[in-house]
């Protein structure tokens, strides 16, 4: 199922062109599993783009994610949660925001709590395999109730955490000096660059330390469009970045491009998997739009191709563990599915997803949000407030066609966000 | 000490000395190892994944036992198991780091005292994996009361036992309360969960206080806690009226060390008493043990060993630990025990045998239920990092299942056969064994 901008399926034809005329040779430096590659576990890194869209990414040149794309295992059935929070919570935790009450961005002072730290971290996991565990860049999951802020991700597991975030923005916790929001292991400072660079350089100071174990870092380029524009490092030369929305978001994309390059120039893809999830803007009015993210996997381990598979981030963890040759935890991860045997090209059943964001977080009333249930058959049921809309978008992926609200399909994606409550 | 006490103390060490033997036992035990008369007797049948509390006494030995009253402990000793070579490093921080994480702490360069002010970066990396941490993933739930003490001093000393995977730090705190004469065992800055207040209550008790509230809170997963207690360790604050045995005063500040601190282990006594009515000992299985020996400012007056704390002695690195829970036999264990042996014994008694750390972990699991194997020799250390008197030079020192002992003091190396010779009185010479244990040494001293 696929509804992007109709210029995708140019795009994608070009990418598999570039896969077919690329040279042999170059599978051993971006992707693949060569004879004599390095034995050991398996490493992962996780880059979220945020604030990036399919769509955002056919608009510009980018020249390091079309070189991906080719060597990649590619999910354009990966459905986000219209809010950067809980598609965290999803990735850390393997569940959806719902389970614990988290819509959106934790307010230090409003919400009442975070994420319980009864949950079970993939990192904490990880660790118990003797993995050595990294976030790098936003954590905001975590209320000033939970405890101290700048060690929030280090109390889940990563064990470093750099060019991070306590909260989404700048807000008032009194353990967080004034401007001095940057978050390196319990340290605070301020951030004094563009926050994606900081996270960029971060990671590849963190990834080129040496490490006699593997390692998972999960890194999180947020979404700052709004904020400001990225640094020329991190741009075409001589672009200049127009003062309007569209210009500073596909000064974005251009940037997310970048770090992509770099990102990949750190990592070596004999011996680390990578999963690079493009995650539309929060903003987006059009839910249908918010969720409709994609997710590209490459490295060890990873046969290059295309999955129709409906995914969501809450499948990721599942997946690391399943790589890793974790078990997984009894009761935890819930709501993943195992995506290895897409990875190596085989099919994966996947039940209905629910992407959500709500306001406030917690427990009690908060309809204020917007919801999409989506059937692998390409059936959409979306609420916004208590208005209730369904298309179908394997009869037309572009147009999306409207169904009637009693179409029986509707029945079970109805009752589905009901089932997965705290 | 009054007449009564000083005539039961001259009692106990005639006895202990007509033995023979290494201190073992609080009167009668029925000692159940090696005999083939009768099946040991287990209170309560095994159960899976039962609850587990370690209780950490913070320093403390056989001597002390011998003369100051601990009726609690020695009721539950009685219901349980007693472990007679049961060992710790001499020093608080490199036994911790065995207990927490099953390593030995020369691999981290731990073998002394964490020593905040210092501000060293020394402490236990954050990439090692705690028994907090296994225990969390294996669907436990996990906290930590009390001391903390294997970090440095850093920005997240706020968090520090849940950065380790504890998901609760109640009556917390990084470190020691202080020396004697300057810190108190009241109106210490505490922690729960990084906030911060100044508690006035007695240290210890307010720490199986936060226990109790903890273990009494709604959570159908099973529970691992670790109780680490600050006493009898100093500042020998004189305890509560209220945590001694009755007849027992209070002393006053101007009393001597040993008098102090024998008043902190009847509180001591009292509290760990508490622990134990807290739990249910059918599905808990309750650890009871301290990190070393007797501190060397307030020496028993028998002065038995040749070093307390801060030495590789018997006094700073032999104590008394006891189990009690479901599956464990009553009676007493020979069984060769390091506080290293801590978290593979309850992992694997949890259903969560680790598949990574834990390197010099070696579970006594099956000992628990009565059985004894010979166990690897142990390594005991400490270094002297100039900040203690000179009367404590770094040593090291290895013991193995048949009772030897190898120590390396002061530029001396000797052994001994504790069995014969629990004072460490008279060196065997035994080359072969001396060479054999000097190997074990090495491999850590490298």
């Amino acid at each position: 199922m696929r509804r992007s901008a109709p210029f995708l399926g140019l795009a994608l034809s070009a990418l598999l062109l570039l896969f077919l005329t690329a040279p042999s040779g170059a599978a051993a430096s971006d992707g693949g599993q060569e004879a004599g590659a390095p034995s050991g576990p398996t490493e992962f890194v996780v880059l979220v783009l945020e604030g990036v869209s399919s769509a955002d990414v056919a608009r510009v040149d980018t020249p390091n994610l079309d070189a991906l794309a080719p060597r990649s295992m590619r999910f354009d059935g990966l459905q986000v949660d219209p809010s950067a929070p809980p598609t965290r919570f999803a990735l850390t935790f393997g569940a959806y925001g719902s389970r614990e009450s988290i819509g959106g961005a934790i307010w230090p002072n409003k919400a009442p709590r975070g994420v319980p730290v009864r949950r079970i971290a993939l990192p904490q996991v990880l660790a118990t395999r003797g993995y050595r565990t990294a976030l790098v860049g936003r954590w905001g999951l975590s209320s000033q109730a939970d405890g101290f802020p700048p060690e929030s991700a280090r109390r889940f597991g990563f064990q470093t955490w750099r060019a991070g975030r306590a909260y989404d923005a700048s807000v008032v916790d009194r353990r967080i000096p004034r401007g001095r929001d940057r978050v390196d292991d319990g340290q605070t400072s301020p951030f004094g660059e563009h926050e994606g660079l900081a996270v960029t350089d971060a990671f590849g100071a963190y990834w080129s330390e040496p490490s006699s174990r593997p390692r998972f870092a999960l890194v999180i380029v947020p979404d700052t469009s709004a904020v400001a524009p990225p640094p020329s490092a991190l741009l075409p030369a001589d672009l200049v970045v127009g003062d309007d929305d569209r210009s500073r978001w596909d000064a974005q994309t251009l940037a997310a491009d970048a770090i992509v390059g770099r990102v990949k120039a750190a990592i070596d893809p004999a011996r680390t998997t990578l999963f690079v999830l493009l995650e539309p803007r929060a903003t987006e009015s059009d839910t249908l739009a918010a969720i409709d993210g994609a997710m590209l996997v490459a490295g060890r381990g990873v046969t290059a191709g295309t999955s129709p598979t409906l995914c969501h981030p809450v499948d990721v963890p599942r997946t690391i563990l399943a790589l890793a040759g974790c078990e997984v935890p009894a009761g935890q991860f819930e709501d993943g599915v195992d995506l290895s045997a897409a990875l190596g090209g085989g099919t994966v059943e996947h039940g209905p997803v629910l992407c959500r964001a709500f306001e406030p977080n917690g427990p009690g009333p908060n309809d204020s949000g917007r919801s999409a249930a989506v059937s692998q058959d390409g059936v959409v049921l979306v609420t916004e407030g208590a208005q209730e809309r369904a298309v179908d978008l394997a009869r037309s992926p572009e147009s999306a066609p409207a169904i009637p609200l009693d179409d029986p399909r509707l029945e079970t994606l109805r009752a589905f966000p009901l089932s997965i409550e705290r | 000490m009054d007449p009564i006490r000083l005539l039961r103390a001259l009692v106990v060490v005639a006895l202990s000395l007509a033995c023979a033997a290494a201190p073992s036992g609080f009167g009668e035990q029925e000692r159940s190892d090696g005999g083939a008369v009768a099946p040991p007797i287990v209170e309560f049948p095994a159960v899976e994944r039962p609850n587990v509390v370690v209780v950490v006494i913070d320093d403390m030995a056989w001597e002390d036992l011998y003369f100051v009253p601990t009726p609690n402990m020695s009721r539950l000793i009685q219901r349980g198991r007693l472990y007679t070579n049961f060992y710790g490093h001499p020093v608080c921080s490199p036994s911790r780091v065995g207990l927490l994480f099953g390593l030995q702490g020369s691999r981290l360069g731990i073998t002394s005292a964490i020593d905040l002010a210092s501000r060293s970066d020394i402490g236990v990396p954050v990439d090692e994996v705690s028994i907090g941490t296994s225990l969390h993933v294996a669907g436990y739930a996990t906290a930590l009361f009390g001391k903390w003490h294997v970090s440095s001093d850093e920005a997240g000393m706020r968090e520090l036992a849940r950065v380790f995977g504890f998901e609760a730090w109640h009556a917390g705190h990084r470190s020691t309360l202080g020396t004697d004469g300057r810190g108190s065992q009241y109106g210490w800055p505490r922690l729960d969960d990084s906030i911060l207040t100044t508690d006035p209550r007695y240290a210890s008790e307010s720490v199986a206080a936060a226990f109790a509230d903890w273990w009494h809170s709604p959570d159908e997963r099973p529970r691992f806690a670790v109780v680490s207690l600050f006493t009898p360790h100093e500042p020998f604050s004189p305890p509560p009226a209220e945590l001694l045995p009755e007849g027992e005063s209070v002393p006053t500040a101007d009393q001597p060390e040993r008098v102090r601190f024998e008043s902190a282990v009847m509180a001591l006594d009292t509290i760990v008493g508490r622990v134990a009515e807290t739990v249910d000992l059918s599905n808990t299985l309750l650890f009871v043990l301290p990190d070393n020996g007797t501190p060397f400012s307030a020496k028993p007056p028998s002065k038995w060993y040749k070093g307390y704390k801060l030495t590789c002695w018997q006094g700073g690195v032999h104590m008394p630990m006891f189990v009690l829970g479901p599956g464990v036999a009553r009676g007493t264990s020979d069984h060769l025990t390091h506080i290293i042996d801590l978290p593979r014994t309850i992992l694997e008694e949890c259903g969560a045998p680790p598949s990574f750390g834990y390197t010099d972990s070696r579970s006594f699991r099956a000992s628990l239920s009565g059985a004894q194997e010979p166990r690897e020799p142990i390594f005991l250390q400490y270094e002297n990092e100039l900040r203690v008197p000179v009367m404590h030079p770094s040593c090291w020192a290895v013991v193995d299942s048949d009772g030897y002992k190898l120590i390396e003091s002061g530029n001396t190396l000797q052994l001994f056969h504790l069995p014969t010779d629990p004072r460490e009185r008279t060196p065997v010479l035994d080359r072969e064994r001396i060479t054999a244990l000097e190997s074990v040494a090495k491999e850590f001293l490298e």
